[in-house]
């Protein structure tokens, strides 16, 4: 008889697993009528999980009896290195957790960062708009990768040449402002450093101009598809108590009908003064949270043109707060004061008082949350991030459960999760 | 009509069929980049004299995130330094430009390089004189 520790031996190292008990793994389980249940490996190198997720099944036939997933293998210790790089430094680590949305990441960071200074209140009304204007920008982007992915894993490969399209107006707009497309390190403790070139006003009202009818053409892709409604409706279903009791945020959350966004509940920067919706959805299914995502991207555009309204054409777009925030780089070179403080930013960083702070913000998968221990020191004692994706994620188990392979896979995509998030 | 929404979806790739083509045929044909492009972090000479601008303050080695940046000097006259050793290694450096930030003399930028694929990991590891080659048509990295 064959060693069947040899020839699974991954499994075998995992007897804690729950969805999978040692006996399904010594041999594939007998079920009535003498077929076997078997074990099967979705990645970690499979497309259609949108990176380096590991998904362990056990399957009679073609269903799924149970399923647990193998998170790590993207793990580079970002909380770690939060710990032992002073907070400035930290900033870019941040675009690599969510690296579909760098300037949401950026900013939760960056505004736990300022909660922990005291500084919130300091932050020039112009730059906050700027942020959110980002914000809603990345959220938009990530929305677009989100629907476009999940459409081309179960089928619709051209939805996601053309969200990807879109996408790339937005990625512009980031390049042209901070000059990164993807993993950006856009924002800064106290605002903005660099002013804001006309060139990205003008790019961003063509895109507001454009957007509204892309997304009706991919609502007209999408929405009566006939193939799309069968792999989307009633699949992937979460009750309210489920997406209440695992502690679910963002589209997910708000498919169930819970009325949740941490934009509406804990309005930070200057949301309280805009107006826009929260869709809600009645089935939470692939379907709605496909709606809700929709709908987003249309709220997120208006969001982005009030914002514009609003904004204030003059005025600093860096807070005054010589202590914390670097001196304005002209200045540098022909004050000594400015001098100084440059130098001993640069060297020695900033030390914010003792104490702990914890910000949450809407990222576009749901509440990205950020937790700072300080001590005193220019580095933070614990820094902790609460990644949405990670947790939407662990209802995968629960959910799939009676379902068929395939519907894993929409499963998975309308998660929407992002594994450099998850795994940290 | 039901049976309409349908095939609404036809209509729009059918329509696509008539539009330009977005992609860009890479090697052949480069899309522009913006102005802040950050590529590959270089130093600076001075337009003028053709000298480099680096005074060896060191402050990038210090920010940098990833310690990608080393360097070694010697002291000059009047309490100067001359950088010796300058190295960057992209195979560490992030881009995130934090260098080209906390410079207080503008002598390091980012760059527009950005095709900097080699066949060995050494090949990642810039000298002075690389860096400074690159950089002697970069932009200052604040001007506008």
């Amino acid at each position: 008889m064959a060693d069947t520790t040899t020839t699974r031996p991954i499994i075998a190292d995992m007897p804690h697993m729950p969805g999978i008990d040692e006996q399904s793994v010594e041999s594939d389980r007998v079920l009535e009528g003498g077929d076997r249940e078997m074990i099967l490996n979705l990645g970690p190198q499979h497309p259609s999980t949108h990176g380096v997720l590991r998904v362990v099944l056990r399957l009679d036939g073609e269903v799924i009896r149970a399923c647990d997933l193998v998170i790590g293998y993207l793990h580079r210790g970002t909380e770690k290195l939060g710990e032992n790089a002073r907070y400035v430094q930290f900033t870019p680590w941040t675009d690599r957790t969510d690296y579909i949305s760098a300037p949401s990441n950026n900013l939760g960071y960056i505004m736990a960062v300022e909660k922990l200074l005291g500084i919130t209140d300091r932050i020039p009304e112009r730059a906050t708009y700027f942020r959110v204007i980002l914000a809603e920008l990345t959220r938009i982007a990530s929305h677009l990768v989100g629907i476009g992915t999940h459409a081309m894993d179960i089928g619709a490969l051209s939805m996601s040449l053309f969200t990807f399209r879109e996408r790339e107006m937005i990625l512009d707009l980031f390049e042209n402002y901070c000059g990164a497309r993807l993993t950006t390190n856009i924002m800064e403790v106290g605002g903005f450093q660099r002013p804001i070139p006309d060139t990205f006003w003008e790019q961003t009202r063509e895109f507001l101009r454009v957007m509204p009818e892309r997304l009706a053409e991919y609502e007209k892709l999408l929405n009566a598809n006939p193939i799309w409604i069968g792999r989307t409706k009633g699949i992937g279903y979460i009750s309210r108590e489920d997406a209440l009791s695992f502690g679910l945020t963002g589209p997910l959350l708000r498919a169930a009908g819970v009325n949740y966004d941490v934009r509406k509940a804990l309005p930070y920067l200057v949301y309280d003064r805009l107006d826009f919706e929260i869709p809600l959805g009645e089935n939470s299914d692939t379907y709605d949270r496909y709606l809700i995502r929709m709908e987003e991207m249309r709220q997120s555009l208006r969001i982005i043109e009030q914002c514009m309204a609003q904004m204030p054409t003059d005025g600093p777009l860096m807070a005054d707060e010589p202590k914390f925030v670097f001196p304005p780089h002209d200045a540098v070179m022909f004050e000594a004061e400015a001098m100084q403080r440059h130098f001993k930013l640069v060297i020695e960083g900033f030390s914010p008082p003792p104490g702990e702070v914890y910000v949450g913000i809407e990222n576009p998968k749901g509440e990205l949350g950020y937790y700072i221990v300080s001590d005193g020191t220019p580095h933070a004692y614990r820094l902790r991030i609460r990644p949405p994706s990670m947790i939407n994620l662990q209802i995968v188990n629960k959910i799939s459960v009676g379902t068929m392979i395939a519907d894993l896979i929409a499963i998975l995509g309308t998660i929407d999760m992002v594994l450099g998030e998850v795994d940290r | 009509m039901p049976m309409f929404d349908e095939i609404k979806g036809f209509g729009v790739t059918f329509k696509r069929l008539f539009r330009k083509d977005l992609t860009v045929e890479y090697p052949d044909e480069r899309r522009p980049l913006e102005e802040r492009f950050r590529g590959l972090p270089v130093l600076r000479t001075d337009p003028e004299t053709q000298e480099a601008i680096c005074v060896g303050c060191s402050m990038c080695e210090r920010i940098c995130p990833t310690q990608c940046i080393s360097m070694e000097f010697t002291p000059a006259n009047e309490g100067e330094r001359d950088v010796v050793i300058y190295t960057l290694d992209a195979g560490r450096c992030m881009y995130c430009g934090l260098c080209a930030k906390s410079c207080p003399v503008d002598a390091i930028t980012m760059s527009n390089a950005f095709e900097l694929s080699v066949t060995s990991r050494d090949g990642l590891i810039y000298q002075k004189s690389q860096l400074a080659e690159i950089g002697a048509t970069a932009r200052e990295y604040f001007a506008q």
